[in-house]
């Protein structure tokens, strides 16, 4: 359709304003095919643009009488908002059919993901992270220490002398140049201490080393330690720290026992157990328990008042301060936490195994 | 150390409803720790104790004979292929068909023609001892029809007990007994000397000690006319339970008095030895054959027993050959000693003769519990052996040792607990313990008993006073809230590091402080001489595997790495990782090696997931990890610069990584192919690895930039240029300009398709994106900043816009 241009020196309100509504119709007609809003817009700049269909017919208007003027300006305006209004309703309903066609797409949500996966944490790094969150709790600052330590720090210091069986080339690793391989995180709280006066409350985690390499053994092992130090530390302080570190660790209702024991640099000096977590310590589970082997207590570490000498060898007076110091073995606790029955799965590095453990 | 509860039961008065848990828990809970309870016996039933009335051959079998028992009123007729049936009117041990033994139980069988109702035992077929090379032969004396195990109390349960090494005096049964009255509360009974026949005059010689150190107390006892035989069932039996073999009447007695008083003891053969004997220490050069038959060179620190002929004992470790006892021996010298426990740990320990004896030697002899281990051991022997005791003793003790007083104060005693203890308190769980008390001004002073040489401080004695049932107070809750803080523990850089990487995806490992020499020459490249020069060895290995301190955290890597692949785990992507220090021998002017702590992974396999199966992992992967964990500490724009310096190290895809500051922190990159194939990797693997000290404190303080407010504008390059420029230099070059406009540069392609690409030129694609902080720009102000920043790349390289 076209519209009929008017006689060039007669125009004519009326038909000028027939022309108008027939440009409105036939815009209708028009974009009721169309199905893109580019479409659509085209056809609207070629009604309503500066050279469109409208504007051309709107030229002729300056020639008409003053007095029709208003009526076929009223007519054009009318004219131009059926137009819009046109061109939005039928981009209204084109976004509604895009929707519906949008929300018919399925797709198969049982796929896997796409990109990296998480990694994982050691077991042994999780368990260390959650004993060290513990002992944090209760004020103990983090300390570490090389591995290569001299003799004097890992065993003279500790009041464990020359002729003591520990310090045989059996149980320890001797480095050339007069270096030993730690064989206890305790060379740590020597060099705490000889650094500073007390108090002190510190844990110190780190790899020590003993020459031991079988089924319950490695060569390389994981340890814990804890220090306090200070003006009225006693054994029952000590007593209340491990038994909140085991009800931490283990779940409330765990209880702790200690059991006299010898350490060389410790005196008194216990055996640290924390009833079982598995059977709970009760019959009839406890009876057949694999872990407890029906004891009811789970060995976890030792511990002890610290040894008058050692306060000598830091330079601390005996009768200024008391101390407590304990350890435990990381092997030990991550295995009780996590059900590991072989120590050697946390040097075998296998992927199968590692992979079960979620970064902490 | 083993201890049967029978053996215990007699030597303490327990309560009646201690039975073996009862009593194996208070040990436990006196510091003695029962490790296991071994039940000795349970499966030995209806054997019983039967005489030999006669025997005749088998009629089928060359080997088998018939042997007439009678056990009570029965009489039966049993095959036995043992070649030791004793003549009649001996007893054996016979199980008849219904008797339980450790292999089962025994039925009527027929043997080769023969039906036979059980059969006749040896030791080692009742389970109660180790000869296996034929019955076991009664006394005649033992009545026949009698249930062998009862009548010889056979079934009982042996504790192991695991004595922490300042405990000497807990080595024996009259120690554990001793602990065992203290703890219930009841009464010692210790071992009756029997009363044997004692003669004054007979064959003796004379002792002398050159050594006092070495050898504090040396007492010898003469026994005379000992008949040398097994020693009674009882007393194997008792030896075998705590795992010694019995040999003779002889040496069993000495193996049971030092079982029971924890006093080692030796017999010699008195005819054996030359004039009288002296203990000193071995000459140089002198050597001795051992009774194991080894000739032993000897060194000077070795304490030994000589006669004129020279030495004839390792004293407290082993005796000599030329005096051992023998089925001939008639005259016995019984020694009984101390000797210094160093010397004979140091002696122990050279010859790598570990005994009872030298044991207990190591750990401290009470000299003052010798003279009655040398009257009970004489006495039993005389009486064992049939022999008579010589009235004669010599004692050699010139420094006699005397019981220690130790002091306690209550106040010390309330510091070191905790809890409000008075001295009242302290005396009455001293004095069950032995000690005697008297009270001072501020305590107590305690008189320790010379078997109790580990108590020499106050804290020694605090600890007894616990050990009696306080180390059980219960928990004194109050305690953890007053010293609690809530603040949480800052993570250390170390952990700070393993949790960037296990978020980038990578697992970690735990591998070996210490590797093989072989590892470290691997990476070495061609400086294996290199190798050492940073390495500390480890003196005394376990093996070869663990011979050099690690310098490098790649050999554990790529063990790992090469394990999980030959298990099988190539298939998807293996991203591993481990942060932990090396160790650097000390150099020049330091005293001490340095530790520094490395964040190091590898990265082998393809890419994860299923869209792109198969692709594999190259540099960029690595270096993407590298990025993250830099960004996590802070560290925004690193320089990679090629190549990557290290010899293990592809030398085209490897790069340093650099602060901004020049400072080198570490390096990423592909395996050097060769060190690859020497780790054992067949496959690609890209490895990096970040010195962490380095990267502590780098984190800037935090200044954040509002949002722009106005749009940018991105326009495009795209242009050949000489394949050997890197991109880090043509960005340097776009940014060269100093175009106030420009905001960002991003490269989108390196393309070097030989099909396209012009002779040894790449086609680069970068974005640039302009923006102005005041007003959205112009397409001419945009067109004349990207023909300027052109501009500056045309005149620092020769490309051609594409």
């Amino acid at each position: 359709m076209s519209p009929t241009a008017p006689g060039a020196d007669t125009p004519d309100a009326r038909s000028i304003v027939g022309e108008l509504d027939r440009l409105a119709q036939g815009f209708r007609e028009d974009i009721s095919a169309l199905s893109t809003e580019q479409e659509i817009r085209l056809a609207q700049a070629r009604y309503l643009g500066k050279k469109g269909l409208a504007s051309e017919l709107m030229k002729t208007l300056g020639r008409l009488p003053p007095a029709d003027r208003p009526a076929v300006g009223e007519a054009a305006n009318k004219t131009r908002a059926a137009i819009e209004g046109a061109v939005a309703t039928r981009l209204a309903a084109l976004a509604d059919a895009a929707l519906v066609g949008d929300l018919a797409r399925t797709i198969d949500v049982t796929l896997p993901g796409r990109g990296r996966p998480l990694g994982t944490l050691h077991p042994l790094t999780l368990v260390r992270r959650e004993i060290e969150g513990i002992f944090a709790a209760l004020g103990f600052e983090i300390r570490t220490g090389p591995w290569l330590e001299t003799e004097w720090n890992n065993f003279d210091a500790l009041n464990t002398p020359a002729d003591h069986p520990a310090r045989d080339m059996q149980d320890t690793f001797f480095v050339e140049g007069d270096f030993i391989l730690r064989s206890h995180t305790s060379p740590v709280q020597i060099r705490t201490m000889l650094a500073g006066p007390p108090p002190v409350k510190i844990i110190a985690p780190g790899n020590v080393f003993r020459r031991d390499d079988d089924a319950t053994h490695t060569p390389m092992f994981p340890q814990v330690e804890g220090l306090s130090v200070g003006a009225s530390v006693s054994f029952r302080d000590l007593q209340a720290t491990l038994f909140y570190f085991v009800q931490r660790f283990f779940g409330a209702g765990t209880e702790i026992r200690l059991r006299p024991s010898f350490f060389p640099f410790t005196e008194p000096s216990a055996e640290v157990d924390a009833s079982c977590f598995l059977c709970q310590a009760k019959a009839p589970a406890r009876a057949t328990c694999r872990l407890c082997k029906g004891s009811g207590w789970i060995e976890i570490g030792g511990a002890g008042m610290v040894h008058p000498n050692v306060f000598k060898a830091v330079g601390y007076d005996k009768h200024d301060v008391t101390g407590f110091a304990f350890g435990m073995g990381l092997s030990r606790m991550a295995m009780l936490k996590y059900g590991i029955s072989d120590l050697r799965l946390f040097y075998e590095n296998d992927l199968r195994f590692l992979q079960q453990f979620p970064p902490g | 150390m083993k201890i049967s509860l029978n053996w215990l039961r007699e030597l303490v008065d327990l309560p009646a409803d201690a039975d073996t848990t009862a009593v194996a828990n208070a040990l436990t809970l006196q510091g003695l720790e029962v490790e296991t309870i071994e039940m000795r016996c349970q499966d030995l039933r209806g054997v019983l104790v039967a005489e030999v009335l006669g025997m005749r051959p088998h009629p089928n079998a060359e080997k088998l004979r018939i042997v007439r028992v009678r056990a009570g009123d029965r009489e039966e007729d049993v095959v036995c292929g043992a070649p030791n049936v004793p003549p009649p009117g001996n007893r054996v041990c016979w199980a008849p068909p219904g008797a339980r033994l450790p292999s089962g139980t025994l039925d009527q069988r027929e043997i080769r023609g023969v039906s036979s109702p059980g059969m006749l035992c040896g030791e080692s077929e009742l389970g109660i001892g180790p000869h296996a090379d034929g019955i076991l032969i009664l006394s005649p004396t033992d009545p026949h029809g009698a249930d062998l195990v009862s009548h010889f109390g056979l079934r009982d349960d042996i504790l192991d007990v695991n004595v922490t090494p300042n405990r000497p005096d807990a080595l024996s049964h009259m120690g554990i007994a001793r602990e065992l009255a203290a703890f219930f509360g009841t009464a010692l009974c210790p071992p009756v000397i029997d009363d044997v026949p004692q003669v004054a005059q007979g064959p003796a010689i004379d002792v002398q000690v050159a050594d006092r150190t070495a050898c504090p107390r040396y007492l010898a006892r003469f026994v005379t006319n000992v008949t040398v035989g097994p020693s009674p069932l009882a007393m194997r039996q008792r030896l075998a339970s705590c795992g010694i073999r019995a040999i003779s009447n002889l040496v069993d007695v000495t193996n049971y008095v030092l079982l029971e008083t924890g006093h080692p003891l030796h017999a010699f053969d008195l005819d054996k030895l030359s004039g009288g004997i002296v203990v000193r220490r071995a000459g140089a050069g002198e050597s001795m054959v051992t009774l194991d038959g080894q000739e032993r060179a000897l060194s000077v620190e070795d304490i030994v027993i000589a006669d004129a002929r020279g030495p004839v004992a390792l004293a407290g470790v082993m005796g000599g050959a030329s005096s051992e006892v023998s089925a001939q021996t008639r005259q016995v010298l019984l020694e009984a000693a101390t000797f210094e426990g160093r010397s004979i740990r140091r002696t122990a320990k050279r010859l790598g003769l570990h005994s009872e004896a030298s044991y207990r030697y190591e750990r401290g002899v009470d000299p003052n519990g010798i003279p009655f281990a040398a009257a009970r051991a004489a006495a039993l022997l005389a009486k064992v052996g049939g022999g008579a005791l010589l009235l004669t003793v010599v004692d050699r003790y010139p420094q006699v040792v005397k019981p220690r007083k130790v002091p306690l104060s209550a106040r010390k005693l309330q510091r070191l607990t905790g809890a409000a203890y008075d001295a009242d308190f302290a005396r009455g769980k001293l004095q069950r313990l032995g000690f005697s008390c008297e009270s001072t001004p501020d305590g107590l002073l305690a008189t320790v008993p010379t078997y109790r040489p580990d108590i020499s401080i106050e804290e020694d004695l605090v600890e007894e006073v616990l050990r009696m049932g306080e180390y059980a107070t219960p928990v004194d809750r109050g305690r953890i809230l007053s010293n609690a803080n809530p603040l949480p523990n800052p993570e250390g850089p170390a952990d700070r590091a393993r949790s960037l990487l296990a978020a980038a995806g990578l697992h970690e490992v735990a591998t070996w402080a210490f590797v093989p020499r072989a590892a470290l020459t691997a990476i070495a490249g061609d400086r294996p001489d290199a190798v050492l020069s940073d390495g500390m060895l480890v003196k005394n290995p376990i093996s070869a595997d663990y011979e050099v301190m690690r310098t490098s955290l790649l050999p554990g890597l790529a063990d790992a790495l090469r394990r999980n692949l030959a298990r099988g785990a190539g298939q998807g992507a293996l991203p591993l990782f481990e942060v932990g220090p090396v160790v650097r021998r000390p150099q020049p002017g330091d005293n001490a090696p340095t530790e520094p702590t490395y964040a190091a992974g590898i990265l082998g396999g393809a890419q994860p997931g299923w869209l792109k199966p198969g692709e594999a992992l190259d540099f960029f992967d690595a270096k993407h990890v590298v990025g993250q964990l830099l960004r996590g500490f802070g560290v925004d724009a690193p320089t990679y610069r090629a190549p990557g310096a290290a010899p293990f190290l592809h030398p085209g895809v490897s790069a340093e990584i650099l602060l901004s500051d020049g400072a080198a922190i570490g390096r990423v990159g592909e395996l050097h192919p060769v060190v690859a194939r020497r780790l054992g990797l067949d496959v690609k693997a890209f490895y990096f690895e970040l010195r962490l000290g380095a990267l502590v404190g780098t984190r800037p303080a935090l200044r954040t930039v509002a949002p722009a407010r106005f749009p940018p504008v991105t326009r495009d390059v795209s242009f050949w240029i000489d394949a050997g420029i890197p991109a880090a230099d043509q960005q340097a070059a776009l940014l060269s300009a100093r175009e106030s406009l420009l905001r960002d540069v991003a490269v989108r392609e390196d393309f070097r398709d030989p099909r396209y690409a012009p002779a040894g030129r790449k086609g680069m694609l970068w974005s640039l994106t302009y923006r102005a902080d005041d007003r959205t720009l112009t397409d001419g102000e945009v067109d004349a900043a990207h023909a300027r920043v052109v501009a500056a790349l045309s005149q620092a390289h020769s490309i051609q816009i594409r």
